[in-house]
Formats: structure tokens, C-alpha cells, sequence
């Protein structure tokens, strides 16, 4: 395992697993850092929620590699992800951003595929998960022209979610807010929301219908209900193993 | 006004139906009861020849609809039925293919289901008092009135993702940037807005609706060269005169 300052071992609290990506990350340490990740979230069996907490250099150099397999790992990632940046994303690193389920940036960020400017074109699947966030109109200028986005741009065209001026410490907030929900309700929502753009209309529907009625019995669905009729905030911190094993099932 | 049903009002008047949903000490919201109601008024209308436009709208000053009554909720006999009778009883595809052209008319808490029916109304008007919200993860659940699939499609897949796992709350600028809403109008001029808002719309053959609501449909959900062919033989079908 390659140490280095620039990279420190995920943290595990509260449901939520913080990837802190800071300083320069050259490929050398990239392909790593990927595996360190992934094998870190298979120690609490993929349930916590993600969130990563990446500083302005390794945005920079994040923009030539990435995490090099980490993409198609974090789009089949059952919990949300939530990737907190301060500074801009560019190419490989706003890929890796995109693969993600929430962005939180700071105002004066700028995102770019710049690709086509070498003659290249992204390769992480940017083209698609970009499509899917923007729309065509948007995507298309972006891929052809390597137009860059402004903060504002980028929240008004749906392809961040948040414009903060710490926006580690708010996708921190968002992602231990996200982690007292329910998980399975969670992973069940990422799913069918993924869906739509896969399925039409009636077989998301369908699909939707079927994940609600998975949840009947669970114990976070009862612990919902009895604290939503006694006026209280319902309580996930269940234990891990339990939470498939509601008297329903 | 019509008091035949329990939770919802029907009013007709000049071709255009009123259906409020009518529980205003529960903000509206959406129950056992009302899901029987709204199948009810929504198949009545769509049998009544004269109607060319609907609103649909929320009674009381706290808003449209607080979402589903989870009072309700673990009364279901057992799931297996539960899921039979979501479909038996489809209120939601019922209302998304209503005969007519719809307008959510929206004020103060749209929660939940109530949010779920409103995206499934052609056109949604907000008054600016408006707070929008989908709660469903915080109670373990998951919304069920195709709000993972509506949302996706009007907000797109970013901002339905934060919007749904967050349980972050939109005012009525954030949800009208965003496309959840496409009119905003204030709170006394609501009713009136969304009243002249559906006469113009009354003013729309029923087959314009069918044919718009399917292509619109058709631009998401199918290959582009397939939905453009459809849409292409529909153009062609409408200036010759013959049924689309």
C-alpha cells in the first residue's frame, strides 16, 4: 500500500465513509487509492453513505487520471455518494464527480470536458452520465467546444447540486443527514431514480411499486411509521445485520 | 359543489373541473379513502363528454397536500395484496391519462404524494408560499406515486437524486429554475391563474392532448428515430384529416 501525505485512509462514522482526497495525486498513487476505497467500503458490507472530501490540488491533478476503475465501482454503488470539492473540475476529475450522486462545489468553481481540444474524447463515460445530467443541448457544446461551465451555470443546468463556500463541510452535512435515513430506503430510491433513465415511464413505475412493497416489514420502515405517529424523529442507527430482517420477511 | 365524496370536491363549471382534494385539517393528505375518491371523480369526469379541462387543487390555507397519511400506513391486509390492489386501483395512471389536460394548482406544503400527483399533471402552477419536499428515506420508505420516475424526468437525474435522498426542501423559485413548476403567481391570484390557465387549455381538441402527452412521452422513453417516425405518421395523419 503507497502512503503519501496527499492521501489519507478513508474514515468510518456515523454511516458515512469520508474519502478525503487532498494534494497531488499522480497516477501512481491513483490506482491505489482506487483499491483502498473499494476494499475499504466492503468492511462495513457497502452500506454506509460515501463522501468525498477532495481539496483544490487534488482536483487538479485528479483531472488527467482519476481513480482508475473507480467509476463503474461507484455507479453500481448501492448507498449515495456525495463528492465535496473545493476548486475546479476538469475532465477525469469531474468524470469521477459525475459518477457521484450529489456535488457540492464552491460559487467560483469551473467544469470543463476539455477532450476534444486534444482530439480525445472523455473515456470514463462521460459522455453519457453528462447527457443525462444536462440534457443534450448543454452536453453537446461542452463536448464539442470544451466550453467551460461557471458555478452558476453548472447549478442552473442540473450538473451540480449545491453552491457552497465550504462545500466539503456541506456535503459532509448532506451525506451524515443522508446516512440518518433509512438505507434501504435509500439504496431502493437510488435505484429506481438510476432506472428512469433506463426504463419507460410504466416499467419504472412497475419497478418503483415493487422496491416500496421489498420494504414492507423491514425495520426501518416500522421504525419510520412509529416514530412518524409518536412526533419523533425516527432513529436508522439500526444494527446492520437487522436491517433486511423485518417480521415481514 | 358536489359533497359525494368524502375527501375530494368535484365542481363543474364551463367545461372546466375543479377536483380539490378536501382533508384540510390533515393538509390534505392523500389516504385509503381519497385513493378511492380521486379513482372515483377522475373516471367520472373522464366519462363526462363535456369537460375539456381539469385543475386540480388543495383545500385550506396550509397547502395542497402533506403527503400520504402514514397513520395509515402497516394496515395493508398483506403485501401481496397491497401490490394487487396498486394496480386494480391505479389513481396515478388514471390521472396522468385523464382524457383532458390537467393543472396541478399548488400552494403552501407539497409533500410527498402530494408532490407525486402534481408531476403527474400537465402543467403545474405555484403559488410563491410554496415549500416542496420528498421525505419518504427519513420514514424508511420510498415514494410510490412514480415520484422516482416523474422527478428524473422533469428535474433530471442529478437534481431528482439530491432532491429525493436529501429530503432537502425547494422554494418555489429553486423548484421553478429547476422545472419541477412551470408558472408561479402569488397566493391570492392562484385560483384565478390557474382557472384562466385551464380555460386556454380547454380550448384544446382532446386528441391534441392524447397526441402531445404521448410525444412528449415518447422523447424520453424510446429510441429518437423510432419516436420521430411516430411523431412524423401522427403529423401526416393530423393534416389529412384522418384519426390519430
Amino acid at each position: 500500500m503507497v502512503r503519501s501525505e496527499s492521501w489519507i485512509v478513508p474514515e468510518h462514522y456515523d454511516g458515512v465513509m469520508e474519502i478525503p482526497l487532498v494534494g497531488e495525486i499522480g497516477l501512481y498513487l491513483a490506482l491505489p487509492i482506487a483499491d483502498e476505497i473499494k476494499s475499504s467500503a466492503k468492511l462495513v458490507g457497502g452500506a454506509s453513505v460515501l463522501y468525498f472530501n477532495v481539496d483544490g490540488m487534488a482536483a487538479e491533478s485528479l483531472s488527467e487520471y482519476g481513480l482508475p476503475g473507480l467509476i463503474s465501482w461507484l455507479l453500481a454503488y448501492p448507498q449515495p455518494t456525495v463528492f465535496g470539492v473545493h476548486g475546479n473540475l476538469r475532465d477525469s476529475a469531474l468524470e469521477l464527480a459525475m459518477a457521484c450522486d450529489i456535488r457540492v462545489v464552491t460559487p467560483s468553481s469551473a467544469f470543463a470536458l476539455s477532450h476534444i481540444s486534444r482530439g480525445q474524447m472523455p473515456n470514463d463515460g462521460g459522455v453519457q452520465m453528462l447527457t443525462r445530467l444536462v440534457g443534450p443541448g448543454i452536453a453537446k457544446d461542452m463536448l464539442l467546444t470544451g466550453r467551460e461551465l461557471s458555478g452558476d451555470e453548472g447549478l442552473n443546468f442540473g450538473l451540480v447540486s449545491y453552491l457552497d463556500d465550504d462545500p466539503t463541510a456541506k456535503a459532509k452535512e448532506i451525506a451524515m443527514t443522508i446516512a440518518k435515513h433509512g438505507t434501504l430506503a435509500s439504496k431502493y430510491t437510488k435505484e429506481a431514480v438510476n432506472s428512469a433513465g433506463d426504463m419507460t415511464f410504466g416499467q419504472g413505475a412497475r419497478l418503483e411499486a415493487d422496491l416500496s412493497f421489498l420494504l414492507h416489514g423491514t425495520l426501518e420502515r416500522e421504525e419510520g411509521l412509529a416514530a412518524f405517529r409518536a412526533g419523533r424523529t425516527p432513529n436508522m442507527q439500526l444494527p446492520l445485520q437487522n436491517r433486511e430482517d423485518g417480521p415481514g420477511q | 359543489m358536489s359533497s359525494a365524496w368524502e375527501t375530494v370536491l368535484l365542481d363543474v363549471e364551463d367545461a372546466i373541473a375543479t377536483v380539490t382534494l378536501n382533508r384540510p385539517d390533515a393538509i390534505n393528505a392523500y389516504n385509503v379513502q381519497m385513493r378511492d375518491d380521486l379513482w372515483d371523480v377522475l373516471g367520472a369526469i373522464d366519462a363526462m363528454p363535456d369537460i375539456r379541462s381539469v385543475i386540480i387543487n388543495g383545500t385550506g390555507d396550509r397547502g395542497f397536500c402533506s403527503g400520504a397519511d402514514l397513520t395509515e400506513f402497516g394496515t395493508a391486509p398483506s403485501t401481496s395484496e397491497a401490490r394487487q390492489v396498486r394496480w386494480e386501483r391505479d389513481v396515478f395512471g388514471r390521472l396522468a391519462n385523464l382524457r383532458v389536460p390537467t393543472v396541478a394548482s399548488l400552494h403552501g406544503h407539497v409533500i410527498g404524494s402530494g408532490l407525486e400527483i402534481a408531476m403527474l399533471c400537465d402543467i403545474r402552477v405555484a403559488s410563491e408560499d410554496c415549500r416542496f419536499r420528498m421525505p419518504e428515506t427519513k420514514y424508511g420508505l420510498i415514494p410510490a406515486a412514480t415520484g422516482t420516475q416523474s422527478l428524473p424526468r422533469h428535474l433530471r437525474h442529478g437534481r431528482a437524486l439530491d432532491f429525493l435522498l436529501s429530503g432537502r426542501v425547494l422554494n418555489v423559485d429553486e423548484a421553478l429554475q429547476m422545472g419541477l413548476v412551470q408558472r408561479m403567481t402569488s397566493r391570492e391570484n392562484l385560483d384565478q391563474y390557474s382557472r384562466d390557465l385551464a380555460i386556454e387549455l380547454a380550448a384544446l381538441g382532446p386528441s391534441v392532448i392524447e397526441r402531445v402527452r404521448r410525444l412528449v412521452g415518447n422523447a424520453i422513453d424510446m429510441p429518437a428515430e423510432q419516436a420521430r417516425q411516430i411523431e412524423l405518421t401522427m403529423a401526416l395523419k393530423a393534416q389529412t384529416g384522418s384519426p390519430s
